[in-house]
């Protein structure tokens, strides 16, 4: 259930990345419980995880998450088919490679 | 709240050293927006980043595998002074046995460390499995100790030397042993110093007492099966481990009539005849189906691997394996038969330790080649279901010859 929420937030935006605090405000899940699930969909292949390009200046930079085209497949199947994420994985697979892989 | 600032910055310098590798990036991502976290929720951000890193980092699975490690010290400490004050009916029992726990803690006190740094011996693996296996096994071996010494001390068994002679060789033993503990603790290439003095030290056991030789090698034995290089995942350990146990029980059970006879009444005779019939048909089933069945397990638990073809790893795996089971099974039925042979000595009359020394020396290699024999019949099975499935779902393919 908590899987489905993070994935759910992902879904909302498919093409930008979000950062762990700010997908952990709108999922409510704390800190502790919810990189353990970044990990686990990263691992298998559904998300990919990247550092900020740029070093902004007074904080350090973000990892950043975003649904990979298999990641949004899955998606597809387990939220139920909803309109959005149905058109995400469309929009995806037609962008192709141009999808930078995790941690390049 | 700025007070969590310097707090953040030694947790994450400590994330950093503990975390595996691969997961690092993950707890400094957690670290990165901490700052950005509101000051009020920033405490349990923090904390949930800490419970990240013990749960990614498997700390509370090496903690309890010190833990474990700690008691089995503390435990073969206990029965080092059981040991050191027991009475015996044999004035050099006691100086010997003084001499087995003395070296049997030693050695127990230098493996771990030794198992600390990257070689055959060790890291632990990092699974549940491996740790509760080495933590027992260094537990089996401690008590094993333990029933071997009582006997010789109460009953007269095996142990004859000079007792000056054989305390100056024990202090001997004990420092020589702390010298390398020394060495491995302070020199970073431990494994360089540890050799050239392990082999004259070894030479030296076997010449004053050779079964002191068989309790080292079992010690290896365990480390070196749980240790991260290992072949054995943490399927094929537990499977080997449980095989070797239900092995020695039933063959313990079979074997032990004696016992039986005693809680029955006498005279055993007439009630020795049906587990005796039972004896010939379950312990060889035990001794030669436990470590056949773990190489099987091992090889269904052997994935392909790109550099290595499938059998050869199947083969490996299953030799591992059926030594895994080979040596629990030993150990178990050794420390059960004398543990007897001590508690209840009218109905286990102990008359010679040799037959257990035989099967403590056998055990492990037996174990090895029929886990092999396991391994190869479940891989020439599992290519045969492939190649059938395969023929079925192409039906242009040629017969098979």
């Amino acid at each position: 259930m908590q899987t489905l929420s993070v994935v759910a937030a992902l879904c909302a935006k498919p093409s930008e990345s979000r950062h762990g605090y700010d997908i952990a405000r709108e999922t409510g899940l704390k800190s502790g419980t919810l990189y353990p699930i970044l990990i686990r969909l990263a691992d298998r292949g559904l998300l990919e995880a990247s550092w900020e390009d740029e070093q902004p200046a007074g904080r350090p930079r973000r990892h950043l998450y975003r649904l990979t085209t298999e990641g949004l497949a899955w998606a597809s199947q387990n939220l139920g088919n909803e309109p959005s994420t149905a058109r995400a994985t469309k929009s995806r697979r037609s962008a192709g490679d141009r999808i930078a892989p995790a941690g390049a | 709240m700025e007070l969590l600032n310097p707090l953040i910055v030694r947790v994450q310098r400590w994330s950093v050293r503990i975390m595996p590798p691969g997961r690092r990036e993950w707890a400094e991502a957690v670290w990165a927006e901490a700052g950005e976290v509101p000051a009020r929720q920033r405490l349990r951000w923090v904390m949930g980043g800490v419970w990240l890193v013990v749960r990614e980092a498997g700390v509370i699975g090496r903690a309890c595998y010190w833990l474990g490690m700690a008691v089995i010290g503390a435990g073969g400490v206990v029965i080092a002074r059981i040991i050191w004050f027991g009475t015996s009916v044999n004035p050099y029992a006691t100086a010997e046995a003084r001499l087995l726990i003395s070296a049997t803690l030693v050695l127990l006190a230098v493996l771990p460390r030794a198992g600390r740094r990257r070689s055959r011996l060790g890291p632990v693996a990092d699974n549940a499995p491996a740790r509760v296996i080495r933590v027992a096994g260094s537990g089996g071996i401690c008590l094993l100790v333990l029933v071997w010494a009582r006997l010789a001390q109460n009953l007269n068994v095996d142990f004859v030397h000079e007792p000056v002679m054989t305390g100056a060789i024990a202090m001997g033993v004990i420092i020589a042993c702390l010298a390398v503990m020394a060495k491995v603790t302070t020199i970073g290439r431990g494994r360089h110093v540890l050799l050239p003095l392990a082999v004259p030290l070894t030479l030296f056991l076997f010449v004053l007492n050779s079964d002191w030789l068989l309790v080292v090698a079992y010690a290896s034995l365990i480390f070196a099966l749980t240790a991260r290089g290992s072949p054995l995942d943490a399927a094929t350990l537990s499977w080997g481990a449980v095989a070797g146990i239900l092995g020695g029980v039933a063959v313990w059970l079979a074997a032990g009539e004696p016992m039986f006879a005693g809680t029955m009444g006498s005279p055993p005779v007439s009630i020795l005849v049906a587990p005796l019939a039972v004896s010939i048909l379950v312990v060889p089933l035990a001794v030669l189906g436990a470590p056949f069945a773990a190489g099987w397990v091992a090889a269904l638990h052997t994935s392909k691997r790109d550099h290595e073809p499938r059998r050869k790893e199947c083969l490996r795996k299953g030799f591992a394996a059926g030594l895994l089971t080979g040596t629990v099974a030993s150990l178990l039925i050794t420390i059960v038969f004398f543990g007897s042979m001590v508690v209840l000595p009218r109905y286990c009359p102990p008359d010679t330790t040799v037959p257990y020394m035989g099967m403590l020396l056998i055990g492990p290699p037996l174990g090895a080649v029929l886990g092999l024999g396991g391994a190869s019949e479940a891989e020439h099975r599992s290519r045969a279901v492939s190649k059938a499935a395969a023929r079925t779902s192409d039906p242009m393919s040629p017969p098979a010859s």
